[in-house]
């Protein structure tokens, strides 16, 4: 079974841990509860395959970002979060996507652009279409969602999944039940 | 405390006035009924000044200066080290748009070069003096008067906010060790936190996001006495703990699964049975519960070290971060009076512990702590999140549920810890207000406060901030006949920014605004107390001089009968120098009561008193002085080491833009079909490329046009660059030219930085990022 490493990224209070909790245990937490450093494992399948994710959900707390560049690293896909309600969760990302970049020396890297807690439509701020455009410019895939509605979570991680195939085929494998999308 | 005292010494003397009219000191015989320490004992005074000699007074003076000026080197490196962190950070991310061949590598080592020499940059000439002088008054008013800037960090747009925190936390309240600078940034905070209360609608959202007001507050503790508290802390058992090397804490029992099979395949070639068990059970397997039950005990034991230290560290804590805190309970129990004791400890949490303490302990080797000497290793790393992880959770009296379930026994931690915390959490909240504190303490001393305060500032910080009060002149000052609308009208509209190459620095002098009768007390408090203190140094001189025998017996001296034996002992044998020490301290004395500093009424009792004290206190103002001086320079010495590390990195940088720029076709030239337009560069001109209007509108490049529709057609743009990163566009109608722009990559890139979106000319508005990409293609920058 093939193993995928993602990292979940973005500022404080967006609802990374949220969205991460939902995709895996079908729960939506909604307690105030800053993260450090959580990781979850999931099987599942995607495109016609099983596949083992192990997610990272990392601190929003700009204090810990100091922890970043290990956590890109080591991920092989990544979901950049932001809250539609809040405009600076939106341009926070910038600098992540940036680091990303920088420390995996590429142009592109699997990745979703994710405009969370889309539930909340009457206290929007950042617009759809500022995500489409910033997802253009990344060239990345763009998503809104809802952690609590469970709106478009297995999505996120398909799409993240299904850009790393893509980016980087699954090595051959004579193991019987590899990935076999070669 | 000047206060109370005063209240009380008034009240003591309405209700206990005895013997009236003559010259007697009412107030000091009232004083020493209720508080006998103060008995002022004038002979034992004169024989301790008179038994020290000269060279020993000479010496306290010289050692006071010297503190004086240790502490304007550190104040002074501080700032130097910020700006230096600022500039390492620029050029990190000007490296960042390198490597996506955004910039060239000649461009980022042009602003490298520029940065360097713009940091010790001081002109005259950037400001005309009219605009000058307004700016000091502005200045002025901005940093006397909290509520101004307090106002402004919850209207700064994200793209600002380090320019804001840098202007507010480095250049207008620099000076570290101010008791007034402090006084004046803790004010600031206390209202953009006010401002962050009143919008919020839930206690879970408060202070959680990364908002203009948590970067100031994160700045705020960074400064050296949160550093110095961090080390004292915590650097001991974090040292330790990466010393004793520990064996791996991980608890997931994923991974400590992963590891056994690993470990049991490698040593025996075999197949492991674990790996037969399914993931979801694999938690229960004995094999992995006797790897986790152990780590989990090893995780506690480490927890405890941390929050023994943390607990009894409630002395070591920054007032500063005292204080707040106790403004964040405040605050919190003023909005939500219906929140739980437990609740309202979250908020202080939240902020002493999440953005202070804990990101310490789990990134100790950062370059921003450098707590532990070396780098961590992932296993160390990974056991202090576990650790941290722990502490974060008791720190919010949250204990672990499902999410991590292998978490779940170390709740038995959390409730050990959960009262003693809340209550280190309430202790911490238990100072003095700031007036009282900052006086208090030796820490702080006002530097050279006679002379007129000024800063250092960037053109670009007084344009932000003028643009920022402009904006906002309604919240920031809503009374009509505030003094700073009148500055704001005569100022104008706010410059735009300008390039970091024209980004000045100034000097401006802080002066209040003319013809304003300005009724705060700080100026004048300051130099009142220069006043007092040379008054003082002038009375220890008088009765170092008076022969004690000229002064009768008495336990009621007070200044004045001092004097008058002075006077007769200058009758009985005239001496020049007495006599014009006498003149001095009476004028002196006189200029003190018109202050108000002083009153006759007492008999200017809290002079004596002071010196009373002084002198009793000698040794251990000796002491004190010698302590505060081994404190500074401790600090000292880690701000240079810090230092020589910035200057260390922007070598580095240095080093690898070098390295880059003599092999152009490795690093920077990543995408091939670059490289032949790299040479092009190096090159002469490159274009002409000619575009028609209509073609510019259709692709979207020109966003917006006032070109009359007749003239479109026969309208036509002309791009060419003779120089790398420098575009000129010419504009011809039927032929003829008719205007001339220069663009420069950098300044465009710049504005898009800045969340800029288009580019206003006369004819056209561009829309930057299609400009970019256009210019991108034809040049291939």
């Amino acid at each position: 079974m093939r193993e995928y490493k993602l990292v979940v990224l973005g500022s404080g209070g967006v609802g990374k841990s949220a969205l991460t909790v939902q995709f895996v245990q079908n729960i939506f937490v909604d307690k105030y509860d800053p993260t450090i450093e959580d990781s979850y494992r999931k099987q599942t399948e995607i495109d016609g395959q099983q596949c083992l994710l192990e997610i990272l959900d990392t601190a929003g707390t700009e204090q810990f970002t100091a922890m970043r560049d290990l956590y890109m690293k080591n991920g092989q896909g990544f979901i950049l979060v932001y809250s539609i309600t809040a405009m600076a969760t939106f341009n926070d990302l910038n600098d992540i996507h940036e680091q990303i970049l920088r420390v995996k020396d590429a142009e592109t890297v699997p990745m979703v652009l994710v405009g969370n807690k889309c539930d909340l439509e009457d206290d929007r701020i950042v617009e759809k279409e500022q995500g489409d455009a910033k997802a253009k410019e990344w060239s990345c895939t763009f998503m809104e969602c809802s952690a609590k509605t469970r709106y478009n979570i297995d999505e996120i991680f398909d799409d993240v999944v299904g850009q790393i195939n893509l980016s980087e085929p699954a090595p051959k494998t004579k193991k019987k039940g590899g990935c076999a999308l070669l | 405390m000047a206060e109370r005292t005063a209240a009380v010494r008034g009240r003591s003397r309405s209700g206990s006035l005895v013997g009236g009219g003559q010259k007697i000191p009412i107030a000091l015989r009232v004083k020493t009924l209720t508080e006998p320490r103060l008995l002022i004992n004038i002979r034992a005074i004169q024989k301790t000044l008179q038994a020290e000699d000269e060279d020993k007074a000479r010496r306290l003076q010289r050692e006071q200066t010297e503190l004086r000026n240790l502490k304007e080197e550190l104040t002074n490196s501080i700032k130097q080290n910020y700006i230096l962190e600022r500039d390492n950070k620029e050029i990190d991310s000007r490296i960042g748009l390198l490597i996506q061949n955004r910039v060239t590598v000649q461009e980022v080592i042009a602003q490298t070069q520029r940065m360097a020499s713009s940091a010790s940059e001081v002109s005259d000439a950037a400001l005309p003096q009219a605009k000058r002088e307004l700016y000091s008054s502005l200045f002025y008013l901005l940093q006397r008067e909290p509520n101004y800037l307090g106002i402004l960090p919850k209207v700064v747009k994200l793209s600002q906010t380090p320019a804001f925190i840098q202007a507010v936390a480095f250049t207008l309240f620099g000076d570290q060790y101010s008791a007034r600078e402090e006084l004046l940034l803790l004010s600031v905070f206390r209202r953009a936190l006010q401002e962050e209360f009143n919008e919020s609608t839930s206690m879970g959202s408060l202070l959680r996001g990364n908002s203009a007001v948590t970067k100031m507050i994160r700045e705020y503790t960074r400064r050296d006495p949160g550093q110095a508290y961090l080390e004292k802390t915590l650097s001991g058992v974090l040292e330790a703990f990466v010393a004793s090397d520990p064996e791996s804490f991980e608890i997931n029992p994923a991974k400590v699964a992963k590891k056994l099979i690993n470990e049991e395949e490698v040593a025996t070639g075999v197949k492991s049975t674990l790996a037969e068990v399914p993931e979801a059970e694999r938690s229960k397997d004995p094999r992995v519960v006797a790897v986790i039950e152990p780590r989990i005990q090893m995780i506690m034991a480490q927890c405890e070290v941390f929050m023994k230290q943390v607990l009894s560290s409630l002395e070591d804590m920054p007032y500063g971060i005292r204080w707040l805190a106790k403004q964040i309970a405040i605050m919190t129990q003023e909005r939500f009076p219906e929140a739980s004791r437990k609740a309202r400890a979250t908020m202080i949490g939240g902020f002493v512990y999440l953005r202070f303490i804990n990101p310490a302990i789990v990134t100790p080797d950062a370059d921003s702590y450098k707590l532990v000497k070396n780098k961590l290793t992932a296993k160390v790393r990974r056991n202090l999140v576990l650790v941290a992880k722990v502490l974060q959770n008791l720190s919010n009296f949250i204990l672990f549920g499902d999410k991590e379930a292998y978490m779940l026994p170390l709740n038995a931690f959390i409730e050990q810890y959960t009262e003693p915390l809340t209550q280190f959490f309430e202790n911490l909240t238990d100072v003095p207000e700031l007036e009282e504190y900052l006086k208090l303490d030796h820490q702080f001393v006002d530097v050279a406060s006679n002379q007129t305060p000024t800063i250092t500032i960037s053109l670009n910080e007084i344009y932000l901030i003028h643009a920022l009060l402009a904006d906002n002149m309604a919240e920031v000052a809503g009374d009509l006949d505030d003094p700073i609308r009148d500055i704001m009208a005569k100022l104008g509209e706010a410059p735009p920014q300008v390039k970091n190459s024209q980004n000045e620095a100034v000097v401006l002098s802080l002066v209040p605004p003319q013809g304003l009768s300005y009724t705060d007390t700080l100026d004048e408090n300051a130099a009142a107390s220069n006043l007092y203190d040379e008054t003082k140094q002038a009375v220890q001189e008088l009765l170092t001089r008076l022969d004690s025998h000229a002064i009768p017996f008495s336990i009621h001296h007070t200044l004045e009968t001092l004097i008058e034996a002075a006077h007769e002992s200058l009758l009985r044998a005239p001496d020049a120098k007495l006599e014009a020490l006498v003149t001095t301290i009476e004028d002196k004395l006189s200029a003190l009561e018109a202050e108000g500093v002083l009153s006759r009424n007492d008999s200017h009792s809290r002079m004596l008193e002071d010196i009373s004290r002084e002198t009793e206190n000698r040794a251990s103002f000796e002491e004190s002085l010698a302590k505060d001086r081994a404190k500074i320079e401790r600090t000292l010495e880690r701000v240079r080491s810090h230092h020589q590390f910035l200057l260390s990195q922007l070598e580095s940088y240095n080093q690898y833009l070098q390295n880059v720029r003599s092999q152009p076709s490795d690093a920077a030239g990543k995408s091939k079909s670059k490289k032949k337009k790299k040479k092009d560069k190096a090159g002469a001109t490159v274009g002409p490329f000619k575009v028609s209007h209509d073609k510019l509108l259709k692709d979207g490049v020109i966003a917006e046009s006032f070109v009359p529709d007749a003239r479109r057609k026969k309208t036509v743009l002309v791009f060419s660059s003779d120089e790398p990163g420098v575009i000129v566009c010419a504009a011809y109608f039927h032929g003829f030219p008719v205007d001339r722009y220069q663009f420069e990559l950098e300044d465009l890139l710049e504005r898009q930085e800045n969340d800029e979106r288009v580019i206003r000319l006369e004819y056209v508005v561009l829309d930057l990022n299609i400009f970019l990409h256009t210019i991108n293609k034809m040049f291939g920058f």
